[in-house]
């Protein structure tokens, strides 16, 4: 119940004192806006009738570019967190309810909401667009927390953590560069543009392709290639279900690999 | 070291000294990313078919510049020392950009002078506007950026979304001309320009230093 508590608290304080700086802002409302234009511009996107698959079109295309966005932007939290320079921190830190691990998933998780909620703002207007051009406002607004919790928040989850585990690994610049080559080889980069091994179409994406196509009407294309493998079964419920529980599992094993090296290191 | 003679350095100090002390100060982790990304490229570029060596050294080497310019504008921690200091800030981080961008055309120039040796790249002068004009776009982003947070985290981000606009906007709107380089080496330099202006300013550097 305390460290319940002390997570509680580590996150909520995290998240003030994100919302108070620039420094999310500054980097997610570009990324945003640059998904904005592209939705609007893209056949692919706006141009579906369905308005629950124009939901999850909407979620993968802003998952694409904030993601990644996010975690260049919070790759440091973990460094920072180890290596801070203020005199007497550590020992304050130390002398909270909190262990280091509670710390490290606070100050990520905290940032990690705030910088998510332009993203939500976008897909519930996505959503409000979509009951008014004709869908029924329950099945709309369900789908548009379908897409948040299973496209966008797995996501940017798993692209924070593997970028600020990096970033106990290597400098931090490079860090940033390699979750970005990352992210886009596991989402994008399937065999049909190169011939290369890739996660992309495959239940290890976190582009969110199979809850996409299994609960939100997007095109099986965008989960499994053709022909389906043994990673890449077609879309359906225990597939999405398999694929979101995979993705989340990354994530976790992300942050316990980073706490096993801010151990080591400490 | 900090005295106001022309270049801000003691007399006696060499070129040499100079550039290995703004090395340090640049980072050498910023510096080491560009080098990082070469050899990362060169591995890869044997792998994957050559119609892709050109657009990937175009695209994957000033995304790397742009986050060590995003490093060095905004990772300064002791910015309050700094403006104590005769020598205006704005010229140290000039001299460490410079650092930066020497590296960064040696690492291209010898990239893509190994890719067309190898018949990889076909026209080596393209790809140098390109990832020049890619580059300057990013180095005004990383700059501009900076000034305005304060910290690294930020200008990196903004960095990549100015990428990829580049790619995906710019690069799609101007198809097949030599414009999409010329707008986004213009807009790079704009961003500079502006970006130049605003560090001038010592109280908004504060501001965004606690902000």
């Amino acid at each position: 119940m305390a460290g319940m508590t002390a997570l509680a608290g580590t996150v909520v304080h995290e998240a003030r004192m994100a919302q108070r700086g620039r420094v999310l802002w500054l980097a997610m409302v570009p990324a945003v806006l640059l998904s904005f234009v592209l939705g609007l511009g893209s056949p692919v996107v706006g141009g579906l009738t369905d308005p629950v698959a124009r939901i999850g079109a909407w979620a993968m295309l802003l998952t694409t570019f904030c993601a990644p966005a996010l975690a260049v932007a919070l790759a440091d939290r973990f460094s920072r967190l180890l290596h801070s320079r203020r005199p007497g921190l550590a020992e304050l830190l130390e002398s909270t309810p909190g262990s280091g691990t509670l710390r490290m998933i606070g100050t990520l998780a905290g940032p990690l909401a705030v910088g998510l909620s332009p993203v939500a703002v976008v897909l519930a207007a996505v959503c409000v667009a979509a009951a008014v051009t004709g869908g029924a406002a329950g099945p709309v607004l369900g789908a548009g927390l379908v897409a948040l919790g299973t496209i966008v928040v797995p996501g940017a989850l798993v692209a924070t953590t593997i970028a600020a585990l990096l970033t106990l690994l290597v400098p931090v610049a490079a860090a940033r560069v390699v979750v970005v080559a990352l992210w886009f080889w596991s989402t994008h980069l399937n065999t049909e543009l190169l011939a290369v091994p890739t996660l992309a179409r495959t239940l290890f994406s976190p582009l969110g392709g199979y809850p996409a196509a299994a609960w939100l009407h997007a095109s099986p294309s965008w989960a499994s290639g053709s022909p389906p493998g043994i990673l890449s079964p077609p879309p359906t419920t225990p597939a999405a279900l398999l694929s979101v529980a995979l993705v989340l599992g990354a994530a976790a094993a992300f942050v316990a690999t980073a706490r096993a090296v801010a151990g080591l290191r400490a | 070291m900090n005295l106001p003679v022309p270049l801000g350095y003691l007399p006696h100090m060499d070129l040499g000294s100079m550039a290995g002390h703004e090395m340090r100060r640049c980072g050498m982790p910023a510096l080491a990313v560009l080098t990082g990304t070469a050899v990362a490229l060169g591995v890869v570029l044997v792998v994957l078919p050559s119609s892709w060596a050109g657009w990937l050294v175009a695209s994957a080497l000033p995304l790397a510049f742009g986050m060590a310019a995003a490093m060095v504008a905004g990772g300064e921690d002791a910015l309050e020392l700094h403006l104590t200091l005769p020598t205006p800030y704005p010229r140290t981080l000039r001299r460490r950009l410079a650092v930066l961008v020497g590296v960064a055309a040696v690492v291209l120039a010898a990239v893509v002078g190994v890719l067309s040796a190898s018949g990889r790249v076909h026209d080596p002068v393209q790809v140098l506007v390109d990832a020049g004009s890619v580059a300057i776009l990013l180095l005004g982003t990383a700059v501009y950026a900076a000034v305005g947070s304060g910290s690294p985290g930020a200008p990196s981000a903004v960095v990549l979304t100015a990428w990829l606009a580049k790619l995906l906007v710019l690069d799609g709107a101007l198809r097949g001309s030599g414009t999409a380089a010329v707008v986004a080496a213009g807009a790079g330099l704009a961003l500079l320009l502006v970006a130049g202006r605003r560090l001038e300013d010592s109280e908004h550097l504060m501001r965004a230093a606690v902000a």
